[in-house]
């Protein structure tokens, strides 16, 4: 049995957070209910050693992720200073961005050659994603997060924790230190996973804040978002493709 | 006269008497030529010496350290690697690195390397025997493309020797870690890996402290001729920015206030010059002490009297309690053996033979302690091999030499390079003195007479320069500081009337501070949506929208930018306004945390969520408020305190306060991020 790590919402997910979660779907019951759990879930392999690889590994994915994340704002940078120009070497976010900008600076109407519809396509999705993104983290606030780690096929521990950090656990009576352990490293993979989707948001928005300055149009931040956000996704992808080609 | 006189820092604590006399320096000079001058003298091996003047020659044409076009300080250029010795399974060691490992191997990319097993270090291996293994070049500037510029060394010096270790530093910038437990070394991987990713909490704060006792030239030296001058000119350096500096000098630097400095106060970069102490190698203390700094509690030599020195009067590695956090700090220990201990001298020339001074070589614990702390420790740690010299800084005929130290010192912290770079100023010196040394003593073979201060100078120099070495990574740098997200993290929750037109403020204060902090000047010239508030609390903050003007033309936006802002701006004002109304329960319930653990037989069974624990056991219980005031239950079995389920009980406690804190920063961080965007900026 192979590692898999789910992250089950109650709405479909526009955005998986980072790290090796797979979204799943709870579905919203008709009720007066609070808001349903968020559950992260780790189901692990039966023998110990594979199970603490594959939290290992996802460690690894989600520091690689938050790595890229650390540097989007440099590289926008780069772009915004001019150090960085069309290119075929250029990588596809940069890419994009400067199309973006490019397409943005001419007159409405102004030569197209199917450019501008497809960079405008592309805007449109990003700004769609992006306010359901906004939507979708502004619901996981107010819920908890359940994190449970199943060892084989039984449930070993369950942690609840809400946004103001009270924790409450259910451990099987018989749990091994290993198990307890493995249970902590599921915890720590899902609260990170949390707070980096959270911090993606604030993270497009300076990253807007620095397009916006690109463009001799006078736009404001807000208008850049979308195309921030987009960087961001890209620069995610990036991560996603070079673990994809190194496995 | 004093002047014609060579000291040496270092004291032993066995005997209680200076390591080593003082001994002329024309003696030294005689000793160091020997009956027959050789350049072997500075280094036996003349693959290594042809490296030193290649590597000499190089810096006086101002050639860079790694090949042209390569950024010596990003590591996705110039490469990071890892050598382990070949001896042993690298796996436990290398499983408790590996957060450090997976971080540089983000960073460095497809110039990340792993040296273990049969590409690991060999027994006896010359750095260029190593390096043509690796199909790396053995000289010249460094191609990251075939081996990393950065490089750290695993294991302790038996496993890998220090000369390895210097001459290696000569080409490259080398680091090195030996620790007793994994444990150690996992504390250090955490400690770098998350200095570098969420920053560090240590005020931009650098201490010299410079002991000085009684009677004791050398201490009196390294005081006035290294300490003081070096803390007056990074005072007074334009690059100084906002770095404060301070000086603990003389009878002031006692055990007591260095001990008080590390453990409530710890700088970034604390710099301590003084005595090492050193010990017989057969006393017990030598594996534990040696190195240790010797504070102002030693009343020096005269009234000493060649008793033992006693701990009470040196700082050691277990005086550092294991609670304290020197997270993310930097330590620069001007001191023999400060960095570790040969088995044999470095000095045969001194006593005529070649002897035993240790058991086996070690690495200093002093820097171990300091690096592996489990709250945080130190990110690299710069000491000596051996005995320093006071020649470092000050020749015999009154020169003072403080350059490579306060360029090394400016590269790291104000600069912010990584360390290893930083330290290259120290192997520039080492080149060329051994180059000129090699020189000298070539030109005494063929009968030239050589000035005995010249020669005592250079050679002392030499030694001095080429065993400071760099315990840590080489490619850790001054972090970024916390204050910058912890300002966001104390976001200032301000009162904005509804039907103001104003921006309204989300400031990010001071920590402490609750005034706000001027609102960034707003543009008045553009019009301003008053905020539908009338739903939320009254104290929650509202967060203003600025529409771009409807006429600024946009062609991505088609034809309707009005309506696509506002779809945009109503989503981020929800967003904002969630955010504002969490991060003010998350202050309002700031001041209590609980954290509950329970067993149950079948997890799956409980109903949690309705709040029916039915069928579980609630078997340990915290409760902290910020007032101190905490409430422990404690899970017992037949046996007393049930440790198993109490040490998991702890580590739950010990993530929900490293996850509030996160969790704070994060929603402070998103909604700075926003505010910028949703004021129209």
């Amino acid at each position: 049995m192979n590692a898999v790590f789910f992250v089950i919402e109650p709405s479909p997910t526009v955005v998986t957070p980072p790290g090796p979660w797979q979204p799943l779907v709870s579905g919203n019951a008709f009720s007066t209910d609070d808001q349903p759990d968020v559950i992260w879930q780790a189901r692990l392999p039966d023998d110990a050693l594979a199970a603490q690889s594959a939290i290992r590994s996802a460690m690894s994915q989600l520091d690689a992720q938050e790595h890229a994340l650390a540097t989007v704002e440099q590289r926008l940078r780069q772009v915004v200073d001019g150090a960085v120009s069309f290119g075929t070497t250029l990588p596809l976010a940069e890419q994009h961005l400067l199309a973006w900008v490019s397409m943005g600076e001419q007159p409405p109407g102004g030569a197209s050659f199917g450019l501008r519809d497809e960079v405008q396509e592309r805007w449109q999705a990003a700004q769609e994603q992006f306010i359901a993104l906004s939507t979708q983290v502004c619901e996981s606030l107010r819920s908890y997060a359940t994190v449970e780690t199943i060892h084989g096929s039984r449930l070993i521990a369950r942690t609840r924790v809400n946004w103001f950090g009270d924790v409450q656990s259910w451990l099987v009576t018989d749990i091994t230190p290993v198990q307890a352990t493995l249970h902590h490293q599921t915890l720590t993979l899902a609260l990170r996973s949390r707070a980096a989707l959270l911090r993606i948001i604030g993270l497009v928005g300076r990253g807007a804040a620095l397009i916006a300055t690109m463009v001799a149009s006078p736009i404001s931040a807000l208008m850049a978002l979308p195309a921030s956000w987009q960087f961001v996704q890209e620069i995610l992808a990036e991560v996603q493709q070079s673990m994809v080609s190194s496995t | 006269m004093a002047e014609d006189w060579l000291y040496f820092n270092g004291v032993n604590a066995s005997r209680g008497e200076y390591a080593h006399e003082p001994i002329p320096v024309r003696e030294l000079a005689r000793l160091i030529l020997g009956e027959r001058p050789s350049p072997d003298r500075i280094d036996p091996d003349p693959e290594q010496r042809a490296a030193l003047r290649e590597r000499y020659l190089a810096d006086v044409t101002g050639a860079f350290r790694v090949k042209e076009g390569v950024d010596p300080t990003n590591l996705a250029q110039a490469g990071w690697g890892i050598i382990f010795p070949a001896t042993f399974d690298p796996a436990p060691i290398r499983e408790a690195l590996s957060e450090l490992l997976n971080w540089r191997r983000v960073q460095a990319g497809p110039r990340y390397r792993e040296c273990s097993g049969e590409r690991g270090y060999r027994p006896g291996e010359s750095k260029a025997a190593f390096l043509r293994r690796q199909g790396a070049a053995t000289s010249g500037p460094v191609d990251p493309e075939r081996f990393p510029y950065y490089l750290l060394l695993v294991g302790s010096p038996e496993d890998i020797p220090f000369r390895f270790q210097y001459q290696l530093d000569v080409q490259y910038a080398v680091g090195r870690i030996h620790f007793a437990t994994l444990d150690e070394y996992a504390a250090y991987a955490r400690s770098v890996v998350t200095a570098e990713r969420n920053g560090i909490t240590l005020p931009r704060r650098i201490v010299f402290a410079g002991v000085q006792h009684p009677d004791d030239v050398a201490t009196s030296r390294s005081l006035q001729g290294l300490v003081q001058p070096l803390a007056t000119e990074l005072v007074g350096h334009p690059q100084r920015g906002e770095w404060e500096i301070s000086t603990l000098s003389g009878s002031d630097v006692t055990k007591e206030r260095l001990s008080q400095l590390l453990h409530n106060e710890p700088p970034t970069l604390l710099f301590t010059a003084g005595h090492g102490v050193e010990f017989e190698a057969n006393d017990p203390h030598q594996l534990y002490h040696q190195g240790a700094i010797l504070c102002a509690d030693w009343p020096g030599p005269q009234a000493w009297r060649q008793r033992p020195i006693p701990p009470a009067f040196y700082l050691a590695a277990d005086d550092i309690a294991s609670n304290t956090s020197l997270h993310g700090a930097f330590v620069f220990q001007f001191a023999c053996f400060g960095a570790g201990c040969p088995r044999e001298d470095d000095f045969p020339h001194l006593r005529g033979t070649r002897s035993v001074i240790a058991a086996k070589p070690f690495v200093a614990a002093l820097p171990r302690r300091l690096l592996s702390l489990p709250r945080g420790g130190a990110l690299a740690y710069i000491g000596h091999v051996e005995r320093a010299w006071t020649f470092s800084f000050s020749d015999t005929r009154g020169g003072r030499q403080i350059e490579t130290f306060s360029s090394t010192l400016r590269r790291l912290l104000f600069a912010g390079a990584p360390i290893g770079y930083a330290l290259e100023f120290f192997n520039e010196r080492y080149a060329e003195l051994a180059t000129v040394l090699t020189e000298d003593i070539e030109n005494a073979r063929w009968g030239q007479a050589i000035d005995p201060i010249e020669l005592s100078t250079r050679w002392t120099e030499h030694n001095d320069a080429r065993s400071y070495i760099i315990l840590g990574d080489p490619a850790t740098r001054l972090c970024r500081q916390q204050a910058t997200e912890a300002t966001d993290s104390q976001l200032q929750l301000t009162m904005q009337p509804s039907s103001s037109t104003k921006i309204a403020p989300i400031a990010t204060p001071s920590p402490i501070a609750t005034e706000s902090v001027a609102t960034p000047p707003s543009s008045a010239a553009q019009p301003v949506t008053p905020v539908p508030a009338g739903s939320l609390p009254p104290e929650t903050p509202v967060i203003p929208v600025a529409l771009p003007e409807v006429g600024a033309s946009f062609g991505l936006f088609g034809n309707k930018p009005a309506e696509t802002m506002q779809k945009l701006s109503t989503a981020l004002q929800e967003f904002g306004e969630r955010l504002a109304t969490t991060l003010q329960q998350v202050i309002a319930d700031a001041a209590h945390l609980e954290v509950e653990t329970y067993t149950t037989d079948a997890p799956e069974t409980i109903n949690y969520r309705q709040g029916d624990f039915r069928g579980a056991s609630l078997r340990a219980v915290t409760r902290m408020s910020l007032d101190g005031d905490t409430q422990v239950l404690v899970p017992t079995n037949a046996e007393g305190i049930d440790e198993r389920l109490w040490a998991i009980h702890v580590s739950m406690v010990q993530q929900a306060q490293t996850n509030r804190a996160e969790m704070v920063r994060a929603i402070a961080t998103a909604a700075a991020g926003l505010l910028g965007v949703l004021q129209g900026k």
